[in-house]
């Protein structure tokens, strides 16, 4: 198996060359990592192939949660108390009723919400919690059990989408280095 | 439809449609009472409901059909966008037997005690302000701010029944 994978591999950089991806496709989120990963691959440049691919792949997880914003609605309009909005979330599959919301981007403590209660009781601020526990442990120590460290935090209180988003910028920092020690 | 019989606020006690069990909302003027949301219609989550007015008089929802998209063709277009089209309705409704503030306040206990994470507040449970709190504590406050209530306005501000939408 490794071997027709070499051999698949050689074959594919002795072929014409796919070339790299144009100023417009390379902002394609998906497409344009994905290709520039591929040519990357093709010339031997595996370490930019390599983060290339990370990139294609870290960018279908915000895509997703965009998919999933429109298919199921991220901005609720009409009444925004916290009964309102948990009723709604749960209703288009959100979370299930019962499951904890971490207000993970805009507290509800904060001077924010305080000014304008209601306004962040939106989708794209409540992450669903696997367990009022981990809630617990993001703010503080719960029940016995301490509060997270601030990866700990990071980790259980972000969204996907935006661990995502972070990630991708990291790894375009680390790219970004790369290019320039090439050139 | 004909002038809505109703002396406003009307509390709603909405049935059983799945994701949430019984619900409370409030009707604060006609329209919010002759327009609804499209998960609202196609889920019936109001069809059934027991509406109770500030003189205590009370009807049940029987029939509701809608007459087209409601608002400007922008709000349409918004709505369609956000996935939140509104509707005009024809709703039937007939009279029930008049309840008693006490009722009234009995049977809204009984949606909280059925319900109680409906009205929950993860936040404060989960200690964000302070020390964690105790859910039954918060529920039972919760309940206490209904039974107080001199009012049905006042039951519905007491624990900020949701708009119906």
């Amino acid at each position: 198996m490794w071997a027709s994978g070499r051999d698949a591999l050689a074959s594919f950089q002795e072929a014409d060359p796919i070339g790299h991806p144009g100023a417009l496709e390379s902002f394609v989120p998906i497409l344009g990592s994905g290709h520039e990963a591929l040519a990357d691959l093709q010339e031997g440049n595996y370490r930019g192939a390599a983060l290339n691919g990370a990139l294609a792949v870290l960018d279908a997880v915000p895509m997703e949660a965009a998919g999933n914003a429109i298919r199921k609605g991220a901005w609720k309009g009409g009444s925004t108390t916290w009964n309102a909005t948990r009723k709604w979330m749960a209703g288009r599959g959100y979370f299930e009723p019962g499951q904890h919301g971490h207000h993970w981007a805009v507290s509800q403590d904060s001077a924010l919400a305080r000014w304008k209660p209601g306004w962040f009781n939106q989708p794209w601020n409540i992450k669903p919690m696997p367990s009022p526990e981990i809630h617990g442990r993001i703010h503080g120590p719960y029940r016995g059990a301490d509060q997270f460290g601030l990866l700990g935090r990071y980790w259980h209180g972000a969204p996907g989408w935006w661990k995502a988003v972070n990630a991708d910028a990291g790894v375009r920092a680390v790219k970004s280095q790369t290019d320039q020690g090439r050139q | 439809m004909s002038e809505l019989p109703f002396r406003w606020p009307v509390l709603g006690f909405g049935p059983d449609v799945g994701p949430w069990g019984d619900f409370l909302v409030y009707f604060a003027k006609p329209s919010d009472f002759e327009i609804c949301g499209s998960w609202t219609l196609e889920h019936g989550a109001r069809l059934g409901m027991h509406l109770v007015d500030s003189s205590g008089n009370c009807w049940e929802i029987q029939n509701i059909r809608s007459l087209g998209p409601a608002g400007s063709p922008l709000a349409q277009i918004i709505g369609a966008i956000f996935r939140q089209r509104r509707h005009r309705l024809d709703v039937e409704f007939a009279p029930k037997e008049p309840m008693t503030l006490d009722q009234v306040k009995t049977r809204a206990i009984d949606v909280i005690d059925a319900q109680p994470h409906q009205w929950r507040d993860d936040e404060a449970i989960a200690g964000e302000a302070g020390a964690p709190r105790e859910e039954s504590q918060m529920l039972e406050a919760t309940k206490d701010r209904v039974r107080r209530a001199t009012s049905l306005q006042e039951l519905i501000e007491s624990v900020d029944v949701p708009l119906a939408e």
